[in-house]
C-alpha cells in the first residue's frame, strides 16, 4: 500500500464525527471538505468545515450511504483523502476499494481487513486460528429453524441471535426460550437486511451480564502495532454503549488482564495485517475469562476516553499512519494517566422505552473546560448547537461529554456536575438517567457489567436518585418567569403590580403538563411579594419569591434558595437548576374540543415511517395485537391495540412517514 | 425639580394613632368587599356551580390576560340599602389582548342576576366611563331582567343601557356581548343592541317572550331554544354571531373578538378617535407608550406610610405633600405659587411618566386666595393640556363677615367655574373630608370627574355633623324665642345625638360608595396605582383643554 501526503480531505461522515475529524485535520493543516443532507444543512459541522457538498435527500441510503455520490463529491473537490468516521461507510470494504481505485487515500485499514473482520464469524474463526479465546457460534441459513433449535439446546439458553454484518446493537435478539427462537431469528435478519443490507444471522451463547471490554490498538502500515489499553463499556443499553471508561474497574480487579488482552488485541490485528486505529472487543465473564467478540475497523464513538487517559489524538493518528509515518513516532510509549468517563447525551425517553424523540433543541450548552486539555477536565464533542433540529434520519445521539479526573471517583463528580449544569431544552433525553447511573451504588463500586440497566431500571435509579421536590420548584419557577415575561410583553397598563387587584377574588393560576402529570401553580402577588396558594399541594411549607425575571428565578423554600434558569418555546416552558432539569407544556386555557382524542384513535409515539401493517379494516382484534410497526432511527416500534374491538379505519399505509402524535388507526371497541 | 422632603415622624403618637385608625377602617373595607364577592353566598354560588356554569368573577377572569391587573368600579354599590352589596353587577378596567376595556358581568347568584336600582345605577356609570374614555365594552350577561318588585325605580329610567350601548357603537366604540344564561324581554335587548354577540350552546336564552307568555299572548305552544337558542339565533334569526360550544368557548371568543378590533397597536396611537376633540382618524397619543418608553422612578417614600399619614380625626388637617411624595414619580413636585393662599397646594409631577396637575387641600379652608389660584392653575393645566388630580381634604368656603364682604362667593364661583369649564380629565380622591361647596370646587361627584375614589376614612356631607347638628339646634332654640316658648334643653340634646349620628353615618366613605357617589373606596396604598391606570386610560383618548380666553391673572 502506498501512503502519500493528504492535503485536501473529505469527511463521509456527519454530525458530532464530522466535526471531530475537521478540529484534528485544521490542526495538521489539512482542509476538509464536508458532506451533508438537506436535514443536516443547519448543523455546525457544516460550516466548520472549508468546503462541504450537499447530498440531496435525507435517508441515510440516498446520502451518506451512497458511495458513488461520496466519490463524486471527493473527486469534484479535489480532495486526496477520505475519513469515513464511525457507522455508514466505516466498515464497508466495497467503499475502501473504491476510494483506492480512484486514487484517494482511505484513512482506515485495507479493504481485505475490513472484509474479514466485517464478518462476524469470519472474524471469530481467525481470531481462533491465532489462540484467541471466543465463544462457540453457529451461522444460521434461512431455511432450516431444527438446526437453530438443536445447537440453541447444545449451548444452553439464553443465547444471542446477531447479524453477521451488525454493529450497535442492531440485528440482535436475546432469546430466553425456544418459543422465542423462530420470532427473533426471523425479525433479526429482517433488520440486518434493511440496516446493513445483508441478512446473514448467527446464534451464539448469551453470557448473563458479562462485562463488554475493548482494546484500542493502532497499527502502522509497516505492520508496527500497539495496543492503547482498554475501555470498559459494559453499560449499555437496547445494546448500545451509553457510558464507556478508561481504565476499567474490572481490570483493577484482575490486572494481568491487560496485557492478555492487550497481546490477543495485537494478535488479531496482525492476523489481517491491520494498519490504522482499531477494536478489539472482548466480552469477559465474572471469573475474568474472556472471549473475542468483533474487531472494529474504524474509530470509535468513545475513543475520546482512550484520548483522555492516553492524552493522544487518535484522529491524528489515523491521519498520520495513512500518510506513512512509523508508530514509534507518532505513539511513542503511551500510559495511562488519570481515570475519564464518557456519557452519550440521547435524545431518548429511559421512561418510555428509550423511545428516540426528534424535534427542535431549543437550547444545548453544556458545561466544558478547554477543550484537548491535557489537564484534568470535561470535554464536550457535540454535533447540535441551540437552535439546530434533530431529526428522525439518523441517531439520536446529542453529544459526548468527557470527564477525566485524579481517579475514578472524581471523573464521576466532573461528569455528574457538567451534565447536572447543562441547559438542554427542547427535547427529552437521558440526561438525568445517565446522572443516576453515575451515581448508583452499582457504579461507585464499579458493578458494571452489562446487566447493569436490567438490575437498575431507570425507575429504580430515578427514585434513589431525583429529588422528589425538584419538579415541583422548577414547575414554580416557570409559573413566576411566565407572569415575569406576561407583564415584560404587556402593552396595556405594563406599569401596574402583576395580577393587581382592588378586590383579590381568584388568584392566578397556570397548568403545566409534564408527562402524564398536570401540576397547577396558583399565585397571587400581595403587597409583601408572591403567594403561592396552593403550596400545600405541592408539597411545601413556605415558599418566598427572592428574584423573578422572565429568564431567571431565585426561591427560597423551606428554607433553601434555589435558582432556576428558565426559557420559553411556543407553549414550552423549560427549567434548569441543579436538582433537576424539566420541560412543561403550558396546557390551553381554552381548549379546542376539537383535539380531544376519540378513545379508539391510536397516534404514533414518534416521528417514523411505516414499515409492516398487520391488520386490515374489519378484522378482529385482542388487546395487545401488534397493529402494525414504525421504523425510526433505526429502531422498530411496534403500535399495539390498547383494547379490544374492530379496525374501524387504517389511515396510513407502508412505506408513509408519520408525525408524532399522528392518527394511524381508528379502533371501534367492542360493546 | 423639587424633591419633597419627609416631615413624618413614623414613632410619633400622632402617626401611631392614625396607622391603627385607618388598619382597622382597611379591615373593614376588606370585610365589605369579601361580602361583596360572595355574591348571593355560598347555597347560591353552589347551586350555580352544580349547573356546570363559571362564576361571575371567574369568567371575568379568564376573559383579562393572564397576570394582568383589574380595576373593579363601585364593588360595594348598594351598601347600607336593602339589596345585596355590589347590586349582582360585577364591573371595572380591564386588559383583553392588551386593550383596556370596560367589563361588566352579571352575577347570576344574587337574584339571577335580576337588576335593582342600584345595579341600574352600575351599569349607566359602566357605559359613562366607556363613553368618556372611549374603551370597547365587553358585557358577560346573564341575568333574569328586572327585579319585578322594584320596577317602578329602573322601568323608566333602565332604557338608557340600551340606549347607551347604540351610542357607544355610534362614536366608534365597540360593544360586545356574550351571553352565558338568560337575557330575555327587555334583557335581550343587552345583546340586541352589542356591535358583537356570542352565544353559548344550549345555555344562553335570548327572547322578548318566553314559551307561557308565548302561551297565553297567541297561544302557540314554544320551547326555549326555539325562542332564544344560541342554536336557532346563530342559524335562523342571526342575532348571534358566534356560537359558542360552551362557557370556556364563549371566553375564548370573546377575546378573538376584542384582539381583532385593532386597538391594542403597541405604536402609539389608537383607532379610537376622540371625533369631538381631534377629528376622525389616527391620532397620536401618548397613553400606553409613556409606561413603556419613557422612564420614570419611583417615589422615594414608602406607600406604607400614608397609613399613618392621613389623620384618623377629619377634624384635623394634614400636609398633602407628604400624600405627593408618595404618589409621584421620584417624589418629584413643582409647586405653583407656593406663597399665596397657601391653604391650596397646586403644582405639577407626574405618575408612571403621565404628566399632571395637582390640587390638593392643605389646611382644610378655601379663602378668596385659594379659589383664585385653584380658577389660575385649572386655566393653565387646560392650556397645556394636562389632567388634574384633586386631593379633596376641605371643609368648604371660608364663612364670616370678613370673607363675605372680601366677596368668597365671587372667588368661589370663579373656582367652580373653572372646574366645571375645564376640559382636561380630571381624577379626584377624597383623603380626608369633602364638606359644603369645597366637594363642588374640588371637583366632587357632581362635576364629572373621571374618576373619582376615596379612602377609607374619607366624610362626604354638606358640613361636618357637630356643625350641622349645631347649626339646627340654633335655629330651633331661635325659633322658640321667636315664638316666647321655653327651649327644651334636654330634647335638644337628644335631637343633636341624633342628627349628629345619623349624618356621621350618611358621610362615611362607605355610605357615599353604597349610593354610587364615586367609583370606590381604596386602600391609600393603592393610591399611585389607581391613578397610574386612570391616567393611562385617559391619556389614551387624546386630551384637548378648554380654549376661548387666556389664561386669567388672579
Amino acid at each position: 500500500m502506498l501512503a502519500r501526503s493528504i492535503d485536501r480531505l473529505l469527511i463521509a461522515n456527519r454530525a458530532e464525527i464530522a466535526h471531530r475529524i475537521i478540529r484534528s485535520a485544521s490542526l495538521k493543516g489539512i482542509e476538509t471538505v464536508c458532506l451533508y443532507s438537506d436535514a443536516d444543512a443547519q448543523l455546525p459541522y457544516v460550516s466548520a468545515a472549508d468546503r462541504a457538498v450537499r447530498l440531496c435527500g435525507n435517508s441515510p441510503v440516498e446520502t451518506y450511504l451512497d458511495i458513488d455520490k461520496v466519490i463524486e463529491a471527493a473527486k469534484k473537490t479535489n480532495c486526496d483523502g477520505i475519513h469515513p468516521g464511525y457507522g455508514f461507510l466505516s466498515e464497508n470494504a466495497g467503499f475502501a476499494r473504491r476510494c483506492i481505485e480512484n486514487g484517494l487515500v482511505f484513512v482506515g485499514p485495507s479493504p481485505d481487513a475490513i472484509e474479514t473482520m466485517g464478518s462476524k464469524l469470519a472474524s471469530k474463526e481467525l481470531a481462533r486460528l491465532h489462540s484467541v479465546p471466543t465463544l462457540e457460534s453457529l451461522e444460521l441459513e434461512k431455511s432450516s429453524f431444527g438446526e437453530a433449535k438443536s445447537f440453541a439446546e447444545k449451548i444452553g439458553y439464553p443465547v444471542l441471535i446477531k447479524a453477521s454484518a451488525g454493529g450497535g446493537g442492531r440485528g440482535m435478539r436475546i432469546v430466553e426460550r425456544e418459543d422465542e427462537l423462530k420470532e427473533a431469528t426471523q425479525s433479526a435478519r429482517r433488520e440486518a437486511q434493511s440496516a446493513f443490507g445483508d441478512g446473514t444471522v448467527f446464534i451464539e451463547k448469551y453470557l448473563i451480564a458479562p462485562r463488554h471490554i475493548e482494546i484500542q490498538i493502532a497499527a502502522d502500515l509497516y505492520g508496527d502495532t500497539v495496543h492503547l489499553y482498554e475501555r470498559e463499556c459494559s453499560i449499555q443499553r437496547r445494546h448500545q454503549k451509553i457510558i464507556e471508561e478508561s481504565p476499567s474497574p474490572f481490570l483493577a480487579r484482575f490486572p494481568q488482564l491487560r496485557d492478555e488482552m492487550g497481546s490477543s488485541a495485537i494478535a488479531c490485528a496482525k492476523a489481517v495485517a491491520y494498519s490504522g486505529v482499531g477494536t478489539v472487543e472482548f466480552v469477559v465473564d465474572e471469573k475474568g475469562n474472556f472471549y473475542f467478540l468483533e474487531m472494529n475497523t474504524r474509530l470509535q464513538v468513545e475513543h475520546p476516553v482512550t484520548e483522555a487517559v492516553t492524552g493522544l489524538d487518535l484522529v491524528e493518528i489515523q491521519l498520520d499512519i495513512a500518510q506513512g509515518d512509523h508508530i514509534e513516532d507518532i505513539v511513542g510509549t503511551a500510559f495511562q494517566h488519570g481515570h475519564a468517563i464518557e456519557a452519550r447525551l440521547y435524545a431518548e425517553n429511559p421512561d418510555d422505552n428509550w423511545l428516540p424523540q426528534s424535534g427542535k433543541l431549543y437550547k444545548l450548552e453544556i458545561p466544558s473546560s478547554s477543550q484537548f486539555s491535557s489537564t484534568y477536565g470535561v470535554r464536550v464533542d457535540a454535533g447540535f448547537e441551540s437552535g439546530n433540529e434533530v431529526s428522525t434520519h439518523y441517531d439520536s445521539m446529542i453529544a459526548k461529554v468527557i470527564s477525566q479526573g485524579k481517579n475514578r471517583s472524581e471523573a464521576t463528580k466532573m461528569l455528574c456536575k457538567s451534565l447536572r449544569s447543562s441547559e438542554i431544552n427542547g427535547l427529552t433525553t437521558n440526561r438525568d438517567l445517565l446522572i443516576a447511573i453515575l451515581e448508583s451504588n452499582d457504579f461507585v463500586e464499579g458493578q458494571t457489567d452489562t446487566g447493569f440497566l436490567l438490575r437498575n431500571t431507570p425507575e429504580t435509579l430515578f427514585s434513589a436518585s431525583k429529588n422528589p421536590n425538584a419538579i415541583g420548584i422548577c414547575a414554580i419557577a416557570g409559573a413566576m418567569a411566565r407572569q415575569a415575561k406576561n407583564r415584560e410583553s404587556a402593552i396595556a397598563f405594563a406599569q401596574t403590580r402583576s395580577g393587581w387587584r382592588n378586590s383579590y377574588s381568584i388568584p392566578q393560576s397556570v397548568d403545566f403538563g409534564s408527562d402524564d402529570r398536570v401540576i397547577s401553580i396558583k399565585y397571587q402577588q400581595m403587597r409583601s411579594g408572591f403567594e403561592i396558594v396552593n403550596l400545600d399541594e405541592l408539597g411545601f411549607s413556605s415558599c418566598q419569591v427572592l428574584s423573578c425575571s422572565s429568564s431567571s428565578v431565585t426561591l427560597e423554600i423551606e428554607g433553601i434558595t434555589y435558582r432556576v434558569s428558565v426559557q420559553f418555546h411556543e407553549n414550552g416552558v423549560y427549567t434548569n437548576s441543579t436538582i433537576g432539569s424539566f420541560g412543561f407544556v403550558e396546557l390551553p386555557k381554552f381548549p379546542w374540543l376539537e383535539d380531544e382524542q376519540h378513545p379508539g384513535s391510536l397516534i404514533s409515539p414518534m416521528p417514523g415511517s411505516v414499515v409492516r401493517i398487520g391488520v386490515s379494516v374489519g378484522d378482529h382484534i385482542e388487546a395487545g395485537t401488534t397493529l402494525l410497526v414504525l421504523e425510526a432511527m433505526k429502531m422498530e416500534h411496534s403500535v399495539e391495540a390498547p383494547i379490544s374491538g374492530r379496525i374501524a379505519e387504517i389511515l396510513v399505509g407502508v412505506g408513509d412517514q408519520v408525525e408524532a402524535s399522528q392518527l394511524l388507526v381508528e379502533l371501534e371497541e367492542d360493546s | 425639580m423639587v424633591k419633597l422632603a419627609n416631615k413624618v415622624n413614623t414613632n410619633s403618637e400622632t402617626y401611631q394613632a392614625n396607622y391603627k385608625a385607618m388598619v382597622a377602617m382597611i379591615d373593614q373595607l376588606d370585610n365589605e368587599l369579601k361580602v361583596a364577592r360572595e355574591g348571593g353566598g355560598e347555597k347560591y354560588v353552589q347551586r350555580h356551580k352544580a349547573r356546570g356554569k363559571l362564576l361571575a368573577r371567574e369568567r371575568i377572569e379568564l376573559l383579562i390576560d393572564a397576570d394582568s391587573p383589574f380595576l373593579e368600579l363601585c364593588p360595594l354599590a348598594g351598601w347600607g340599602t336593602s339589596f345585596t352589596v355590589g347590586a349582582s353587577l360585577i364591573f371595572g378596567l380591564g386588559v383583553i389582548e392588551n386593550t383596556i376595556c370596560v367589563i361588566s358581568a352579571n352575577d347570576p347568584t344574587v337574584k339571577g342576576g335580576a337588576s335593582n336600582p342600584y345595579t341600574m345605577r352600575k351599569a349607566h356609570r359602566a357605559a359613562d366611563i366607556a363613553r368618556e374614555n372611549r374603551l370597547p365594552q365587553v358585557s358577560l350577561v346573564e341575568s333574569g331582567g328586572a327585579d319585578l318588585p322594584n320596577q317602578a325605580e329602573i322601568f323608566i329610567p333602565g332604557g338608557r343601557m340600551f340606549r347607551d350601548l347604540t351610542q357607544l357603537s355610534a362614536e366608534g366604540i365597540p360593544t360586545i356581548s356574550l351571553v352565558f344564561g338568560n337575557s330575555t324581554a327587555g334583557g335581550a335587548y343587552i345583546p340586541g343592541m352589542s356591535d358583537y354577540i356570542v352565544m353559548v350552546k344550549e345555555r344562553a336564552k335570548v327572547f322578548l317572550g318566553g314559551p307561557p307568555l308565548v302561551k297565553m299572548a297567541t297561544g302557540e305552544e314554544s320551547d326555549d331554544e326555539e325562542l332564544g337558542g344560541a342554536e336557532m339565533h346563530a342559524r335562523v334569526s342571526g342575532l348571534c354571531d358566534y356560537m359558542a360550544n360552551d362557557e370556556l368557548d364563549c371566553i375564548r371568543l370573546g377575546r378573538q373578538i376584542v384582539k381583532r378590533l385593532n386597538l391594542n397597536r403597541p405604536l402609539g396611537w389608537r383607532a379610537i378617535s376622540d371625533k369631538s376633540a381631534r377629528g376622525y382618524g389616527a391620532i397620536p397619543v401618548i397613553g400606553p407608550m409613556v409606561s413603556r418608553g419613557i422612564s420614570y422612578q419611583d417615589p422615594i417614600f414608602s406607600e406604607e406610610d400614608l397609613l399613618g399619614i392621613a389623620s384618623a380625626d377629619a377634624k384635623i388637617p394634614y400636609d398633602p405633600r407628604e400624600v405627593l411624595a408618595r404618589i409621584l414619580d421620584g417624589s418629584d413636585f413643582d409647586e405653583f405659587k407656593p406663597l399665596y393662599g397657601t391653604s391650596l397646594v397646586t403644582g405639577w409631577g407626574s405618575i408612571y411618566g403621565y404628566p399632571i396637575g395637582v390640587l390638593a387641600n392643605h389646611r382644610g379652608i378655601l379663602f378668596s386666595e385659594e379659589a383664585e389660584k385653584a380658577s389660575q392653575f385649572i386655566q393653565l393645566a387646560n392650556q397645556v393640556d394636562t389632567p388634574l388630580i384633586f386631593l379633596q381634604n376641605t371643609t368648604g368656603y371660608m364663612v364670616g363677615k370678613e370673607y363675605e364682604q372680601g366677596g368668597i362667593i365671587k372667588d368661589g364661583a370663579k373656582m367652580i367655574n373653572a372646574v366645571s369649564n375645564s376640559r382636561v380629565p380630571h381624577l379626584t380622591i377624597n383623603i380626608g373630608s369633602s364638606y359644603g361647596a369645597g366637594n363642588y370646587g374640588m371637583c366632587g361627584k357632581a362635576f364629572n370627574p373621571r374618576f373619582l375614589f376615596a379612602w377609607p376614612n374619607a366624610k362626604s356631607s354638606v358640613m361636618g355633623s357637630a356643625q350641622l347638628a349645631g347649626v339646627l339646634s340654633i335655629v330651633s332654640r331661635q325659633a322658640a324665642e321667636a315664638q316666647g316658648r321655653e327651649f327644651d334643653e334636654e330634647a335638644d340634646r337628644e335631637m343633636k345625638a341624633l342628627v349628629e349620628a345619623q349624618i356621621e353615618s350618611e358621610s362615611t366613605a362607605l355610605f357615599i360608595t353604597g349610593r354610587l357617589y364615586d367609583d370606590g373606596i381604596i386602600d391609600p396604598r393603592d393610591t399611585r396605582t389607581v391613578l397610574g391606570m386612570c391616567l393611562e386610560v385617559v391619556y389614551s383618548t387624546g386630551i384637548s383643554g378648554t380654549r376661548g380666553y387666556g389664561v386669567y391673572r388672579m
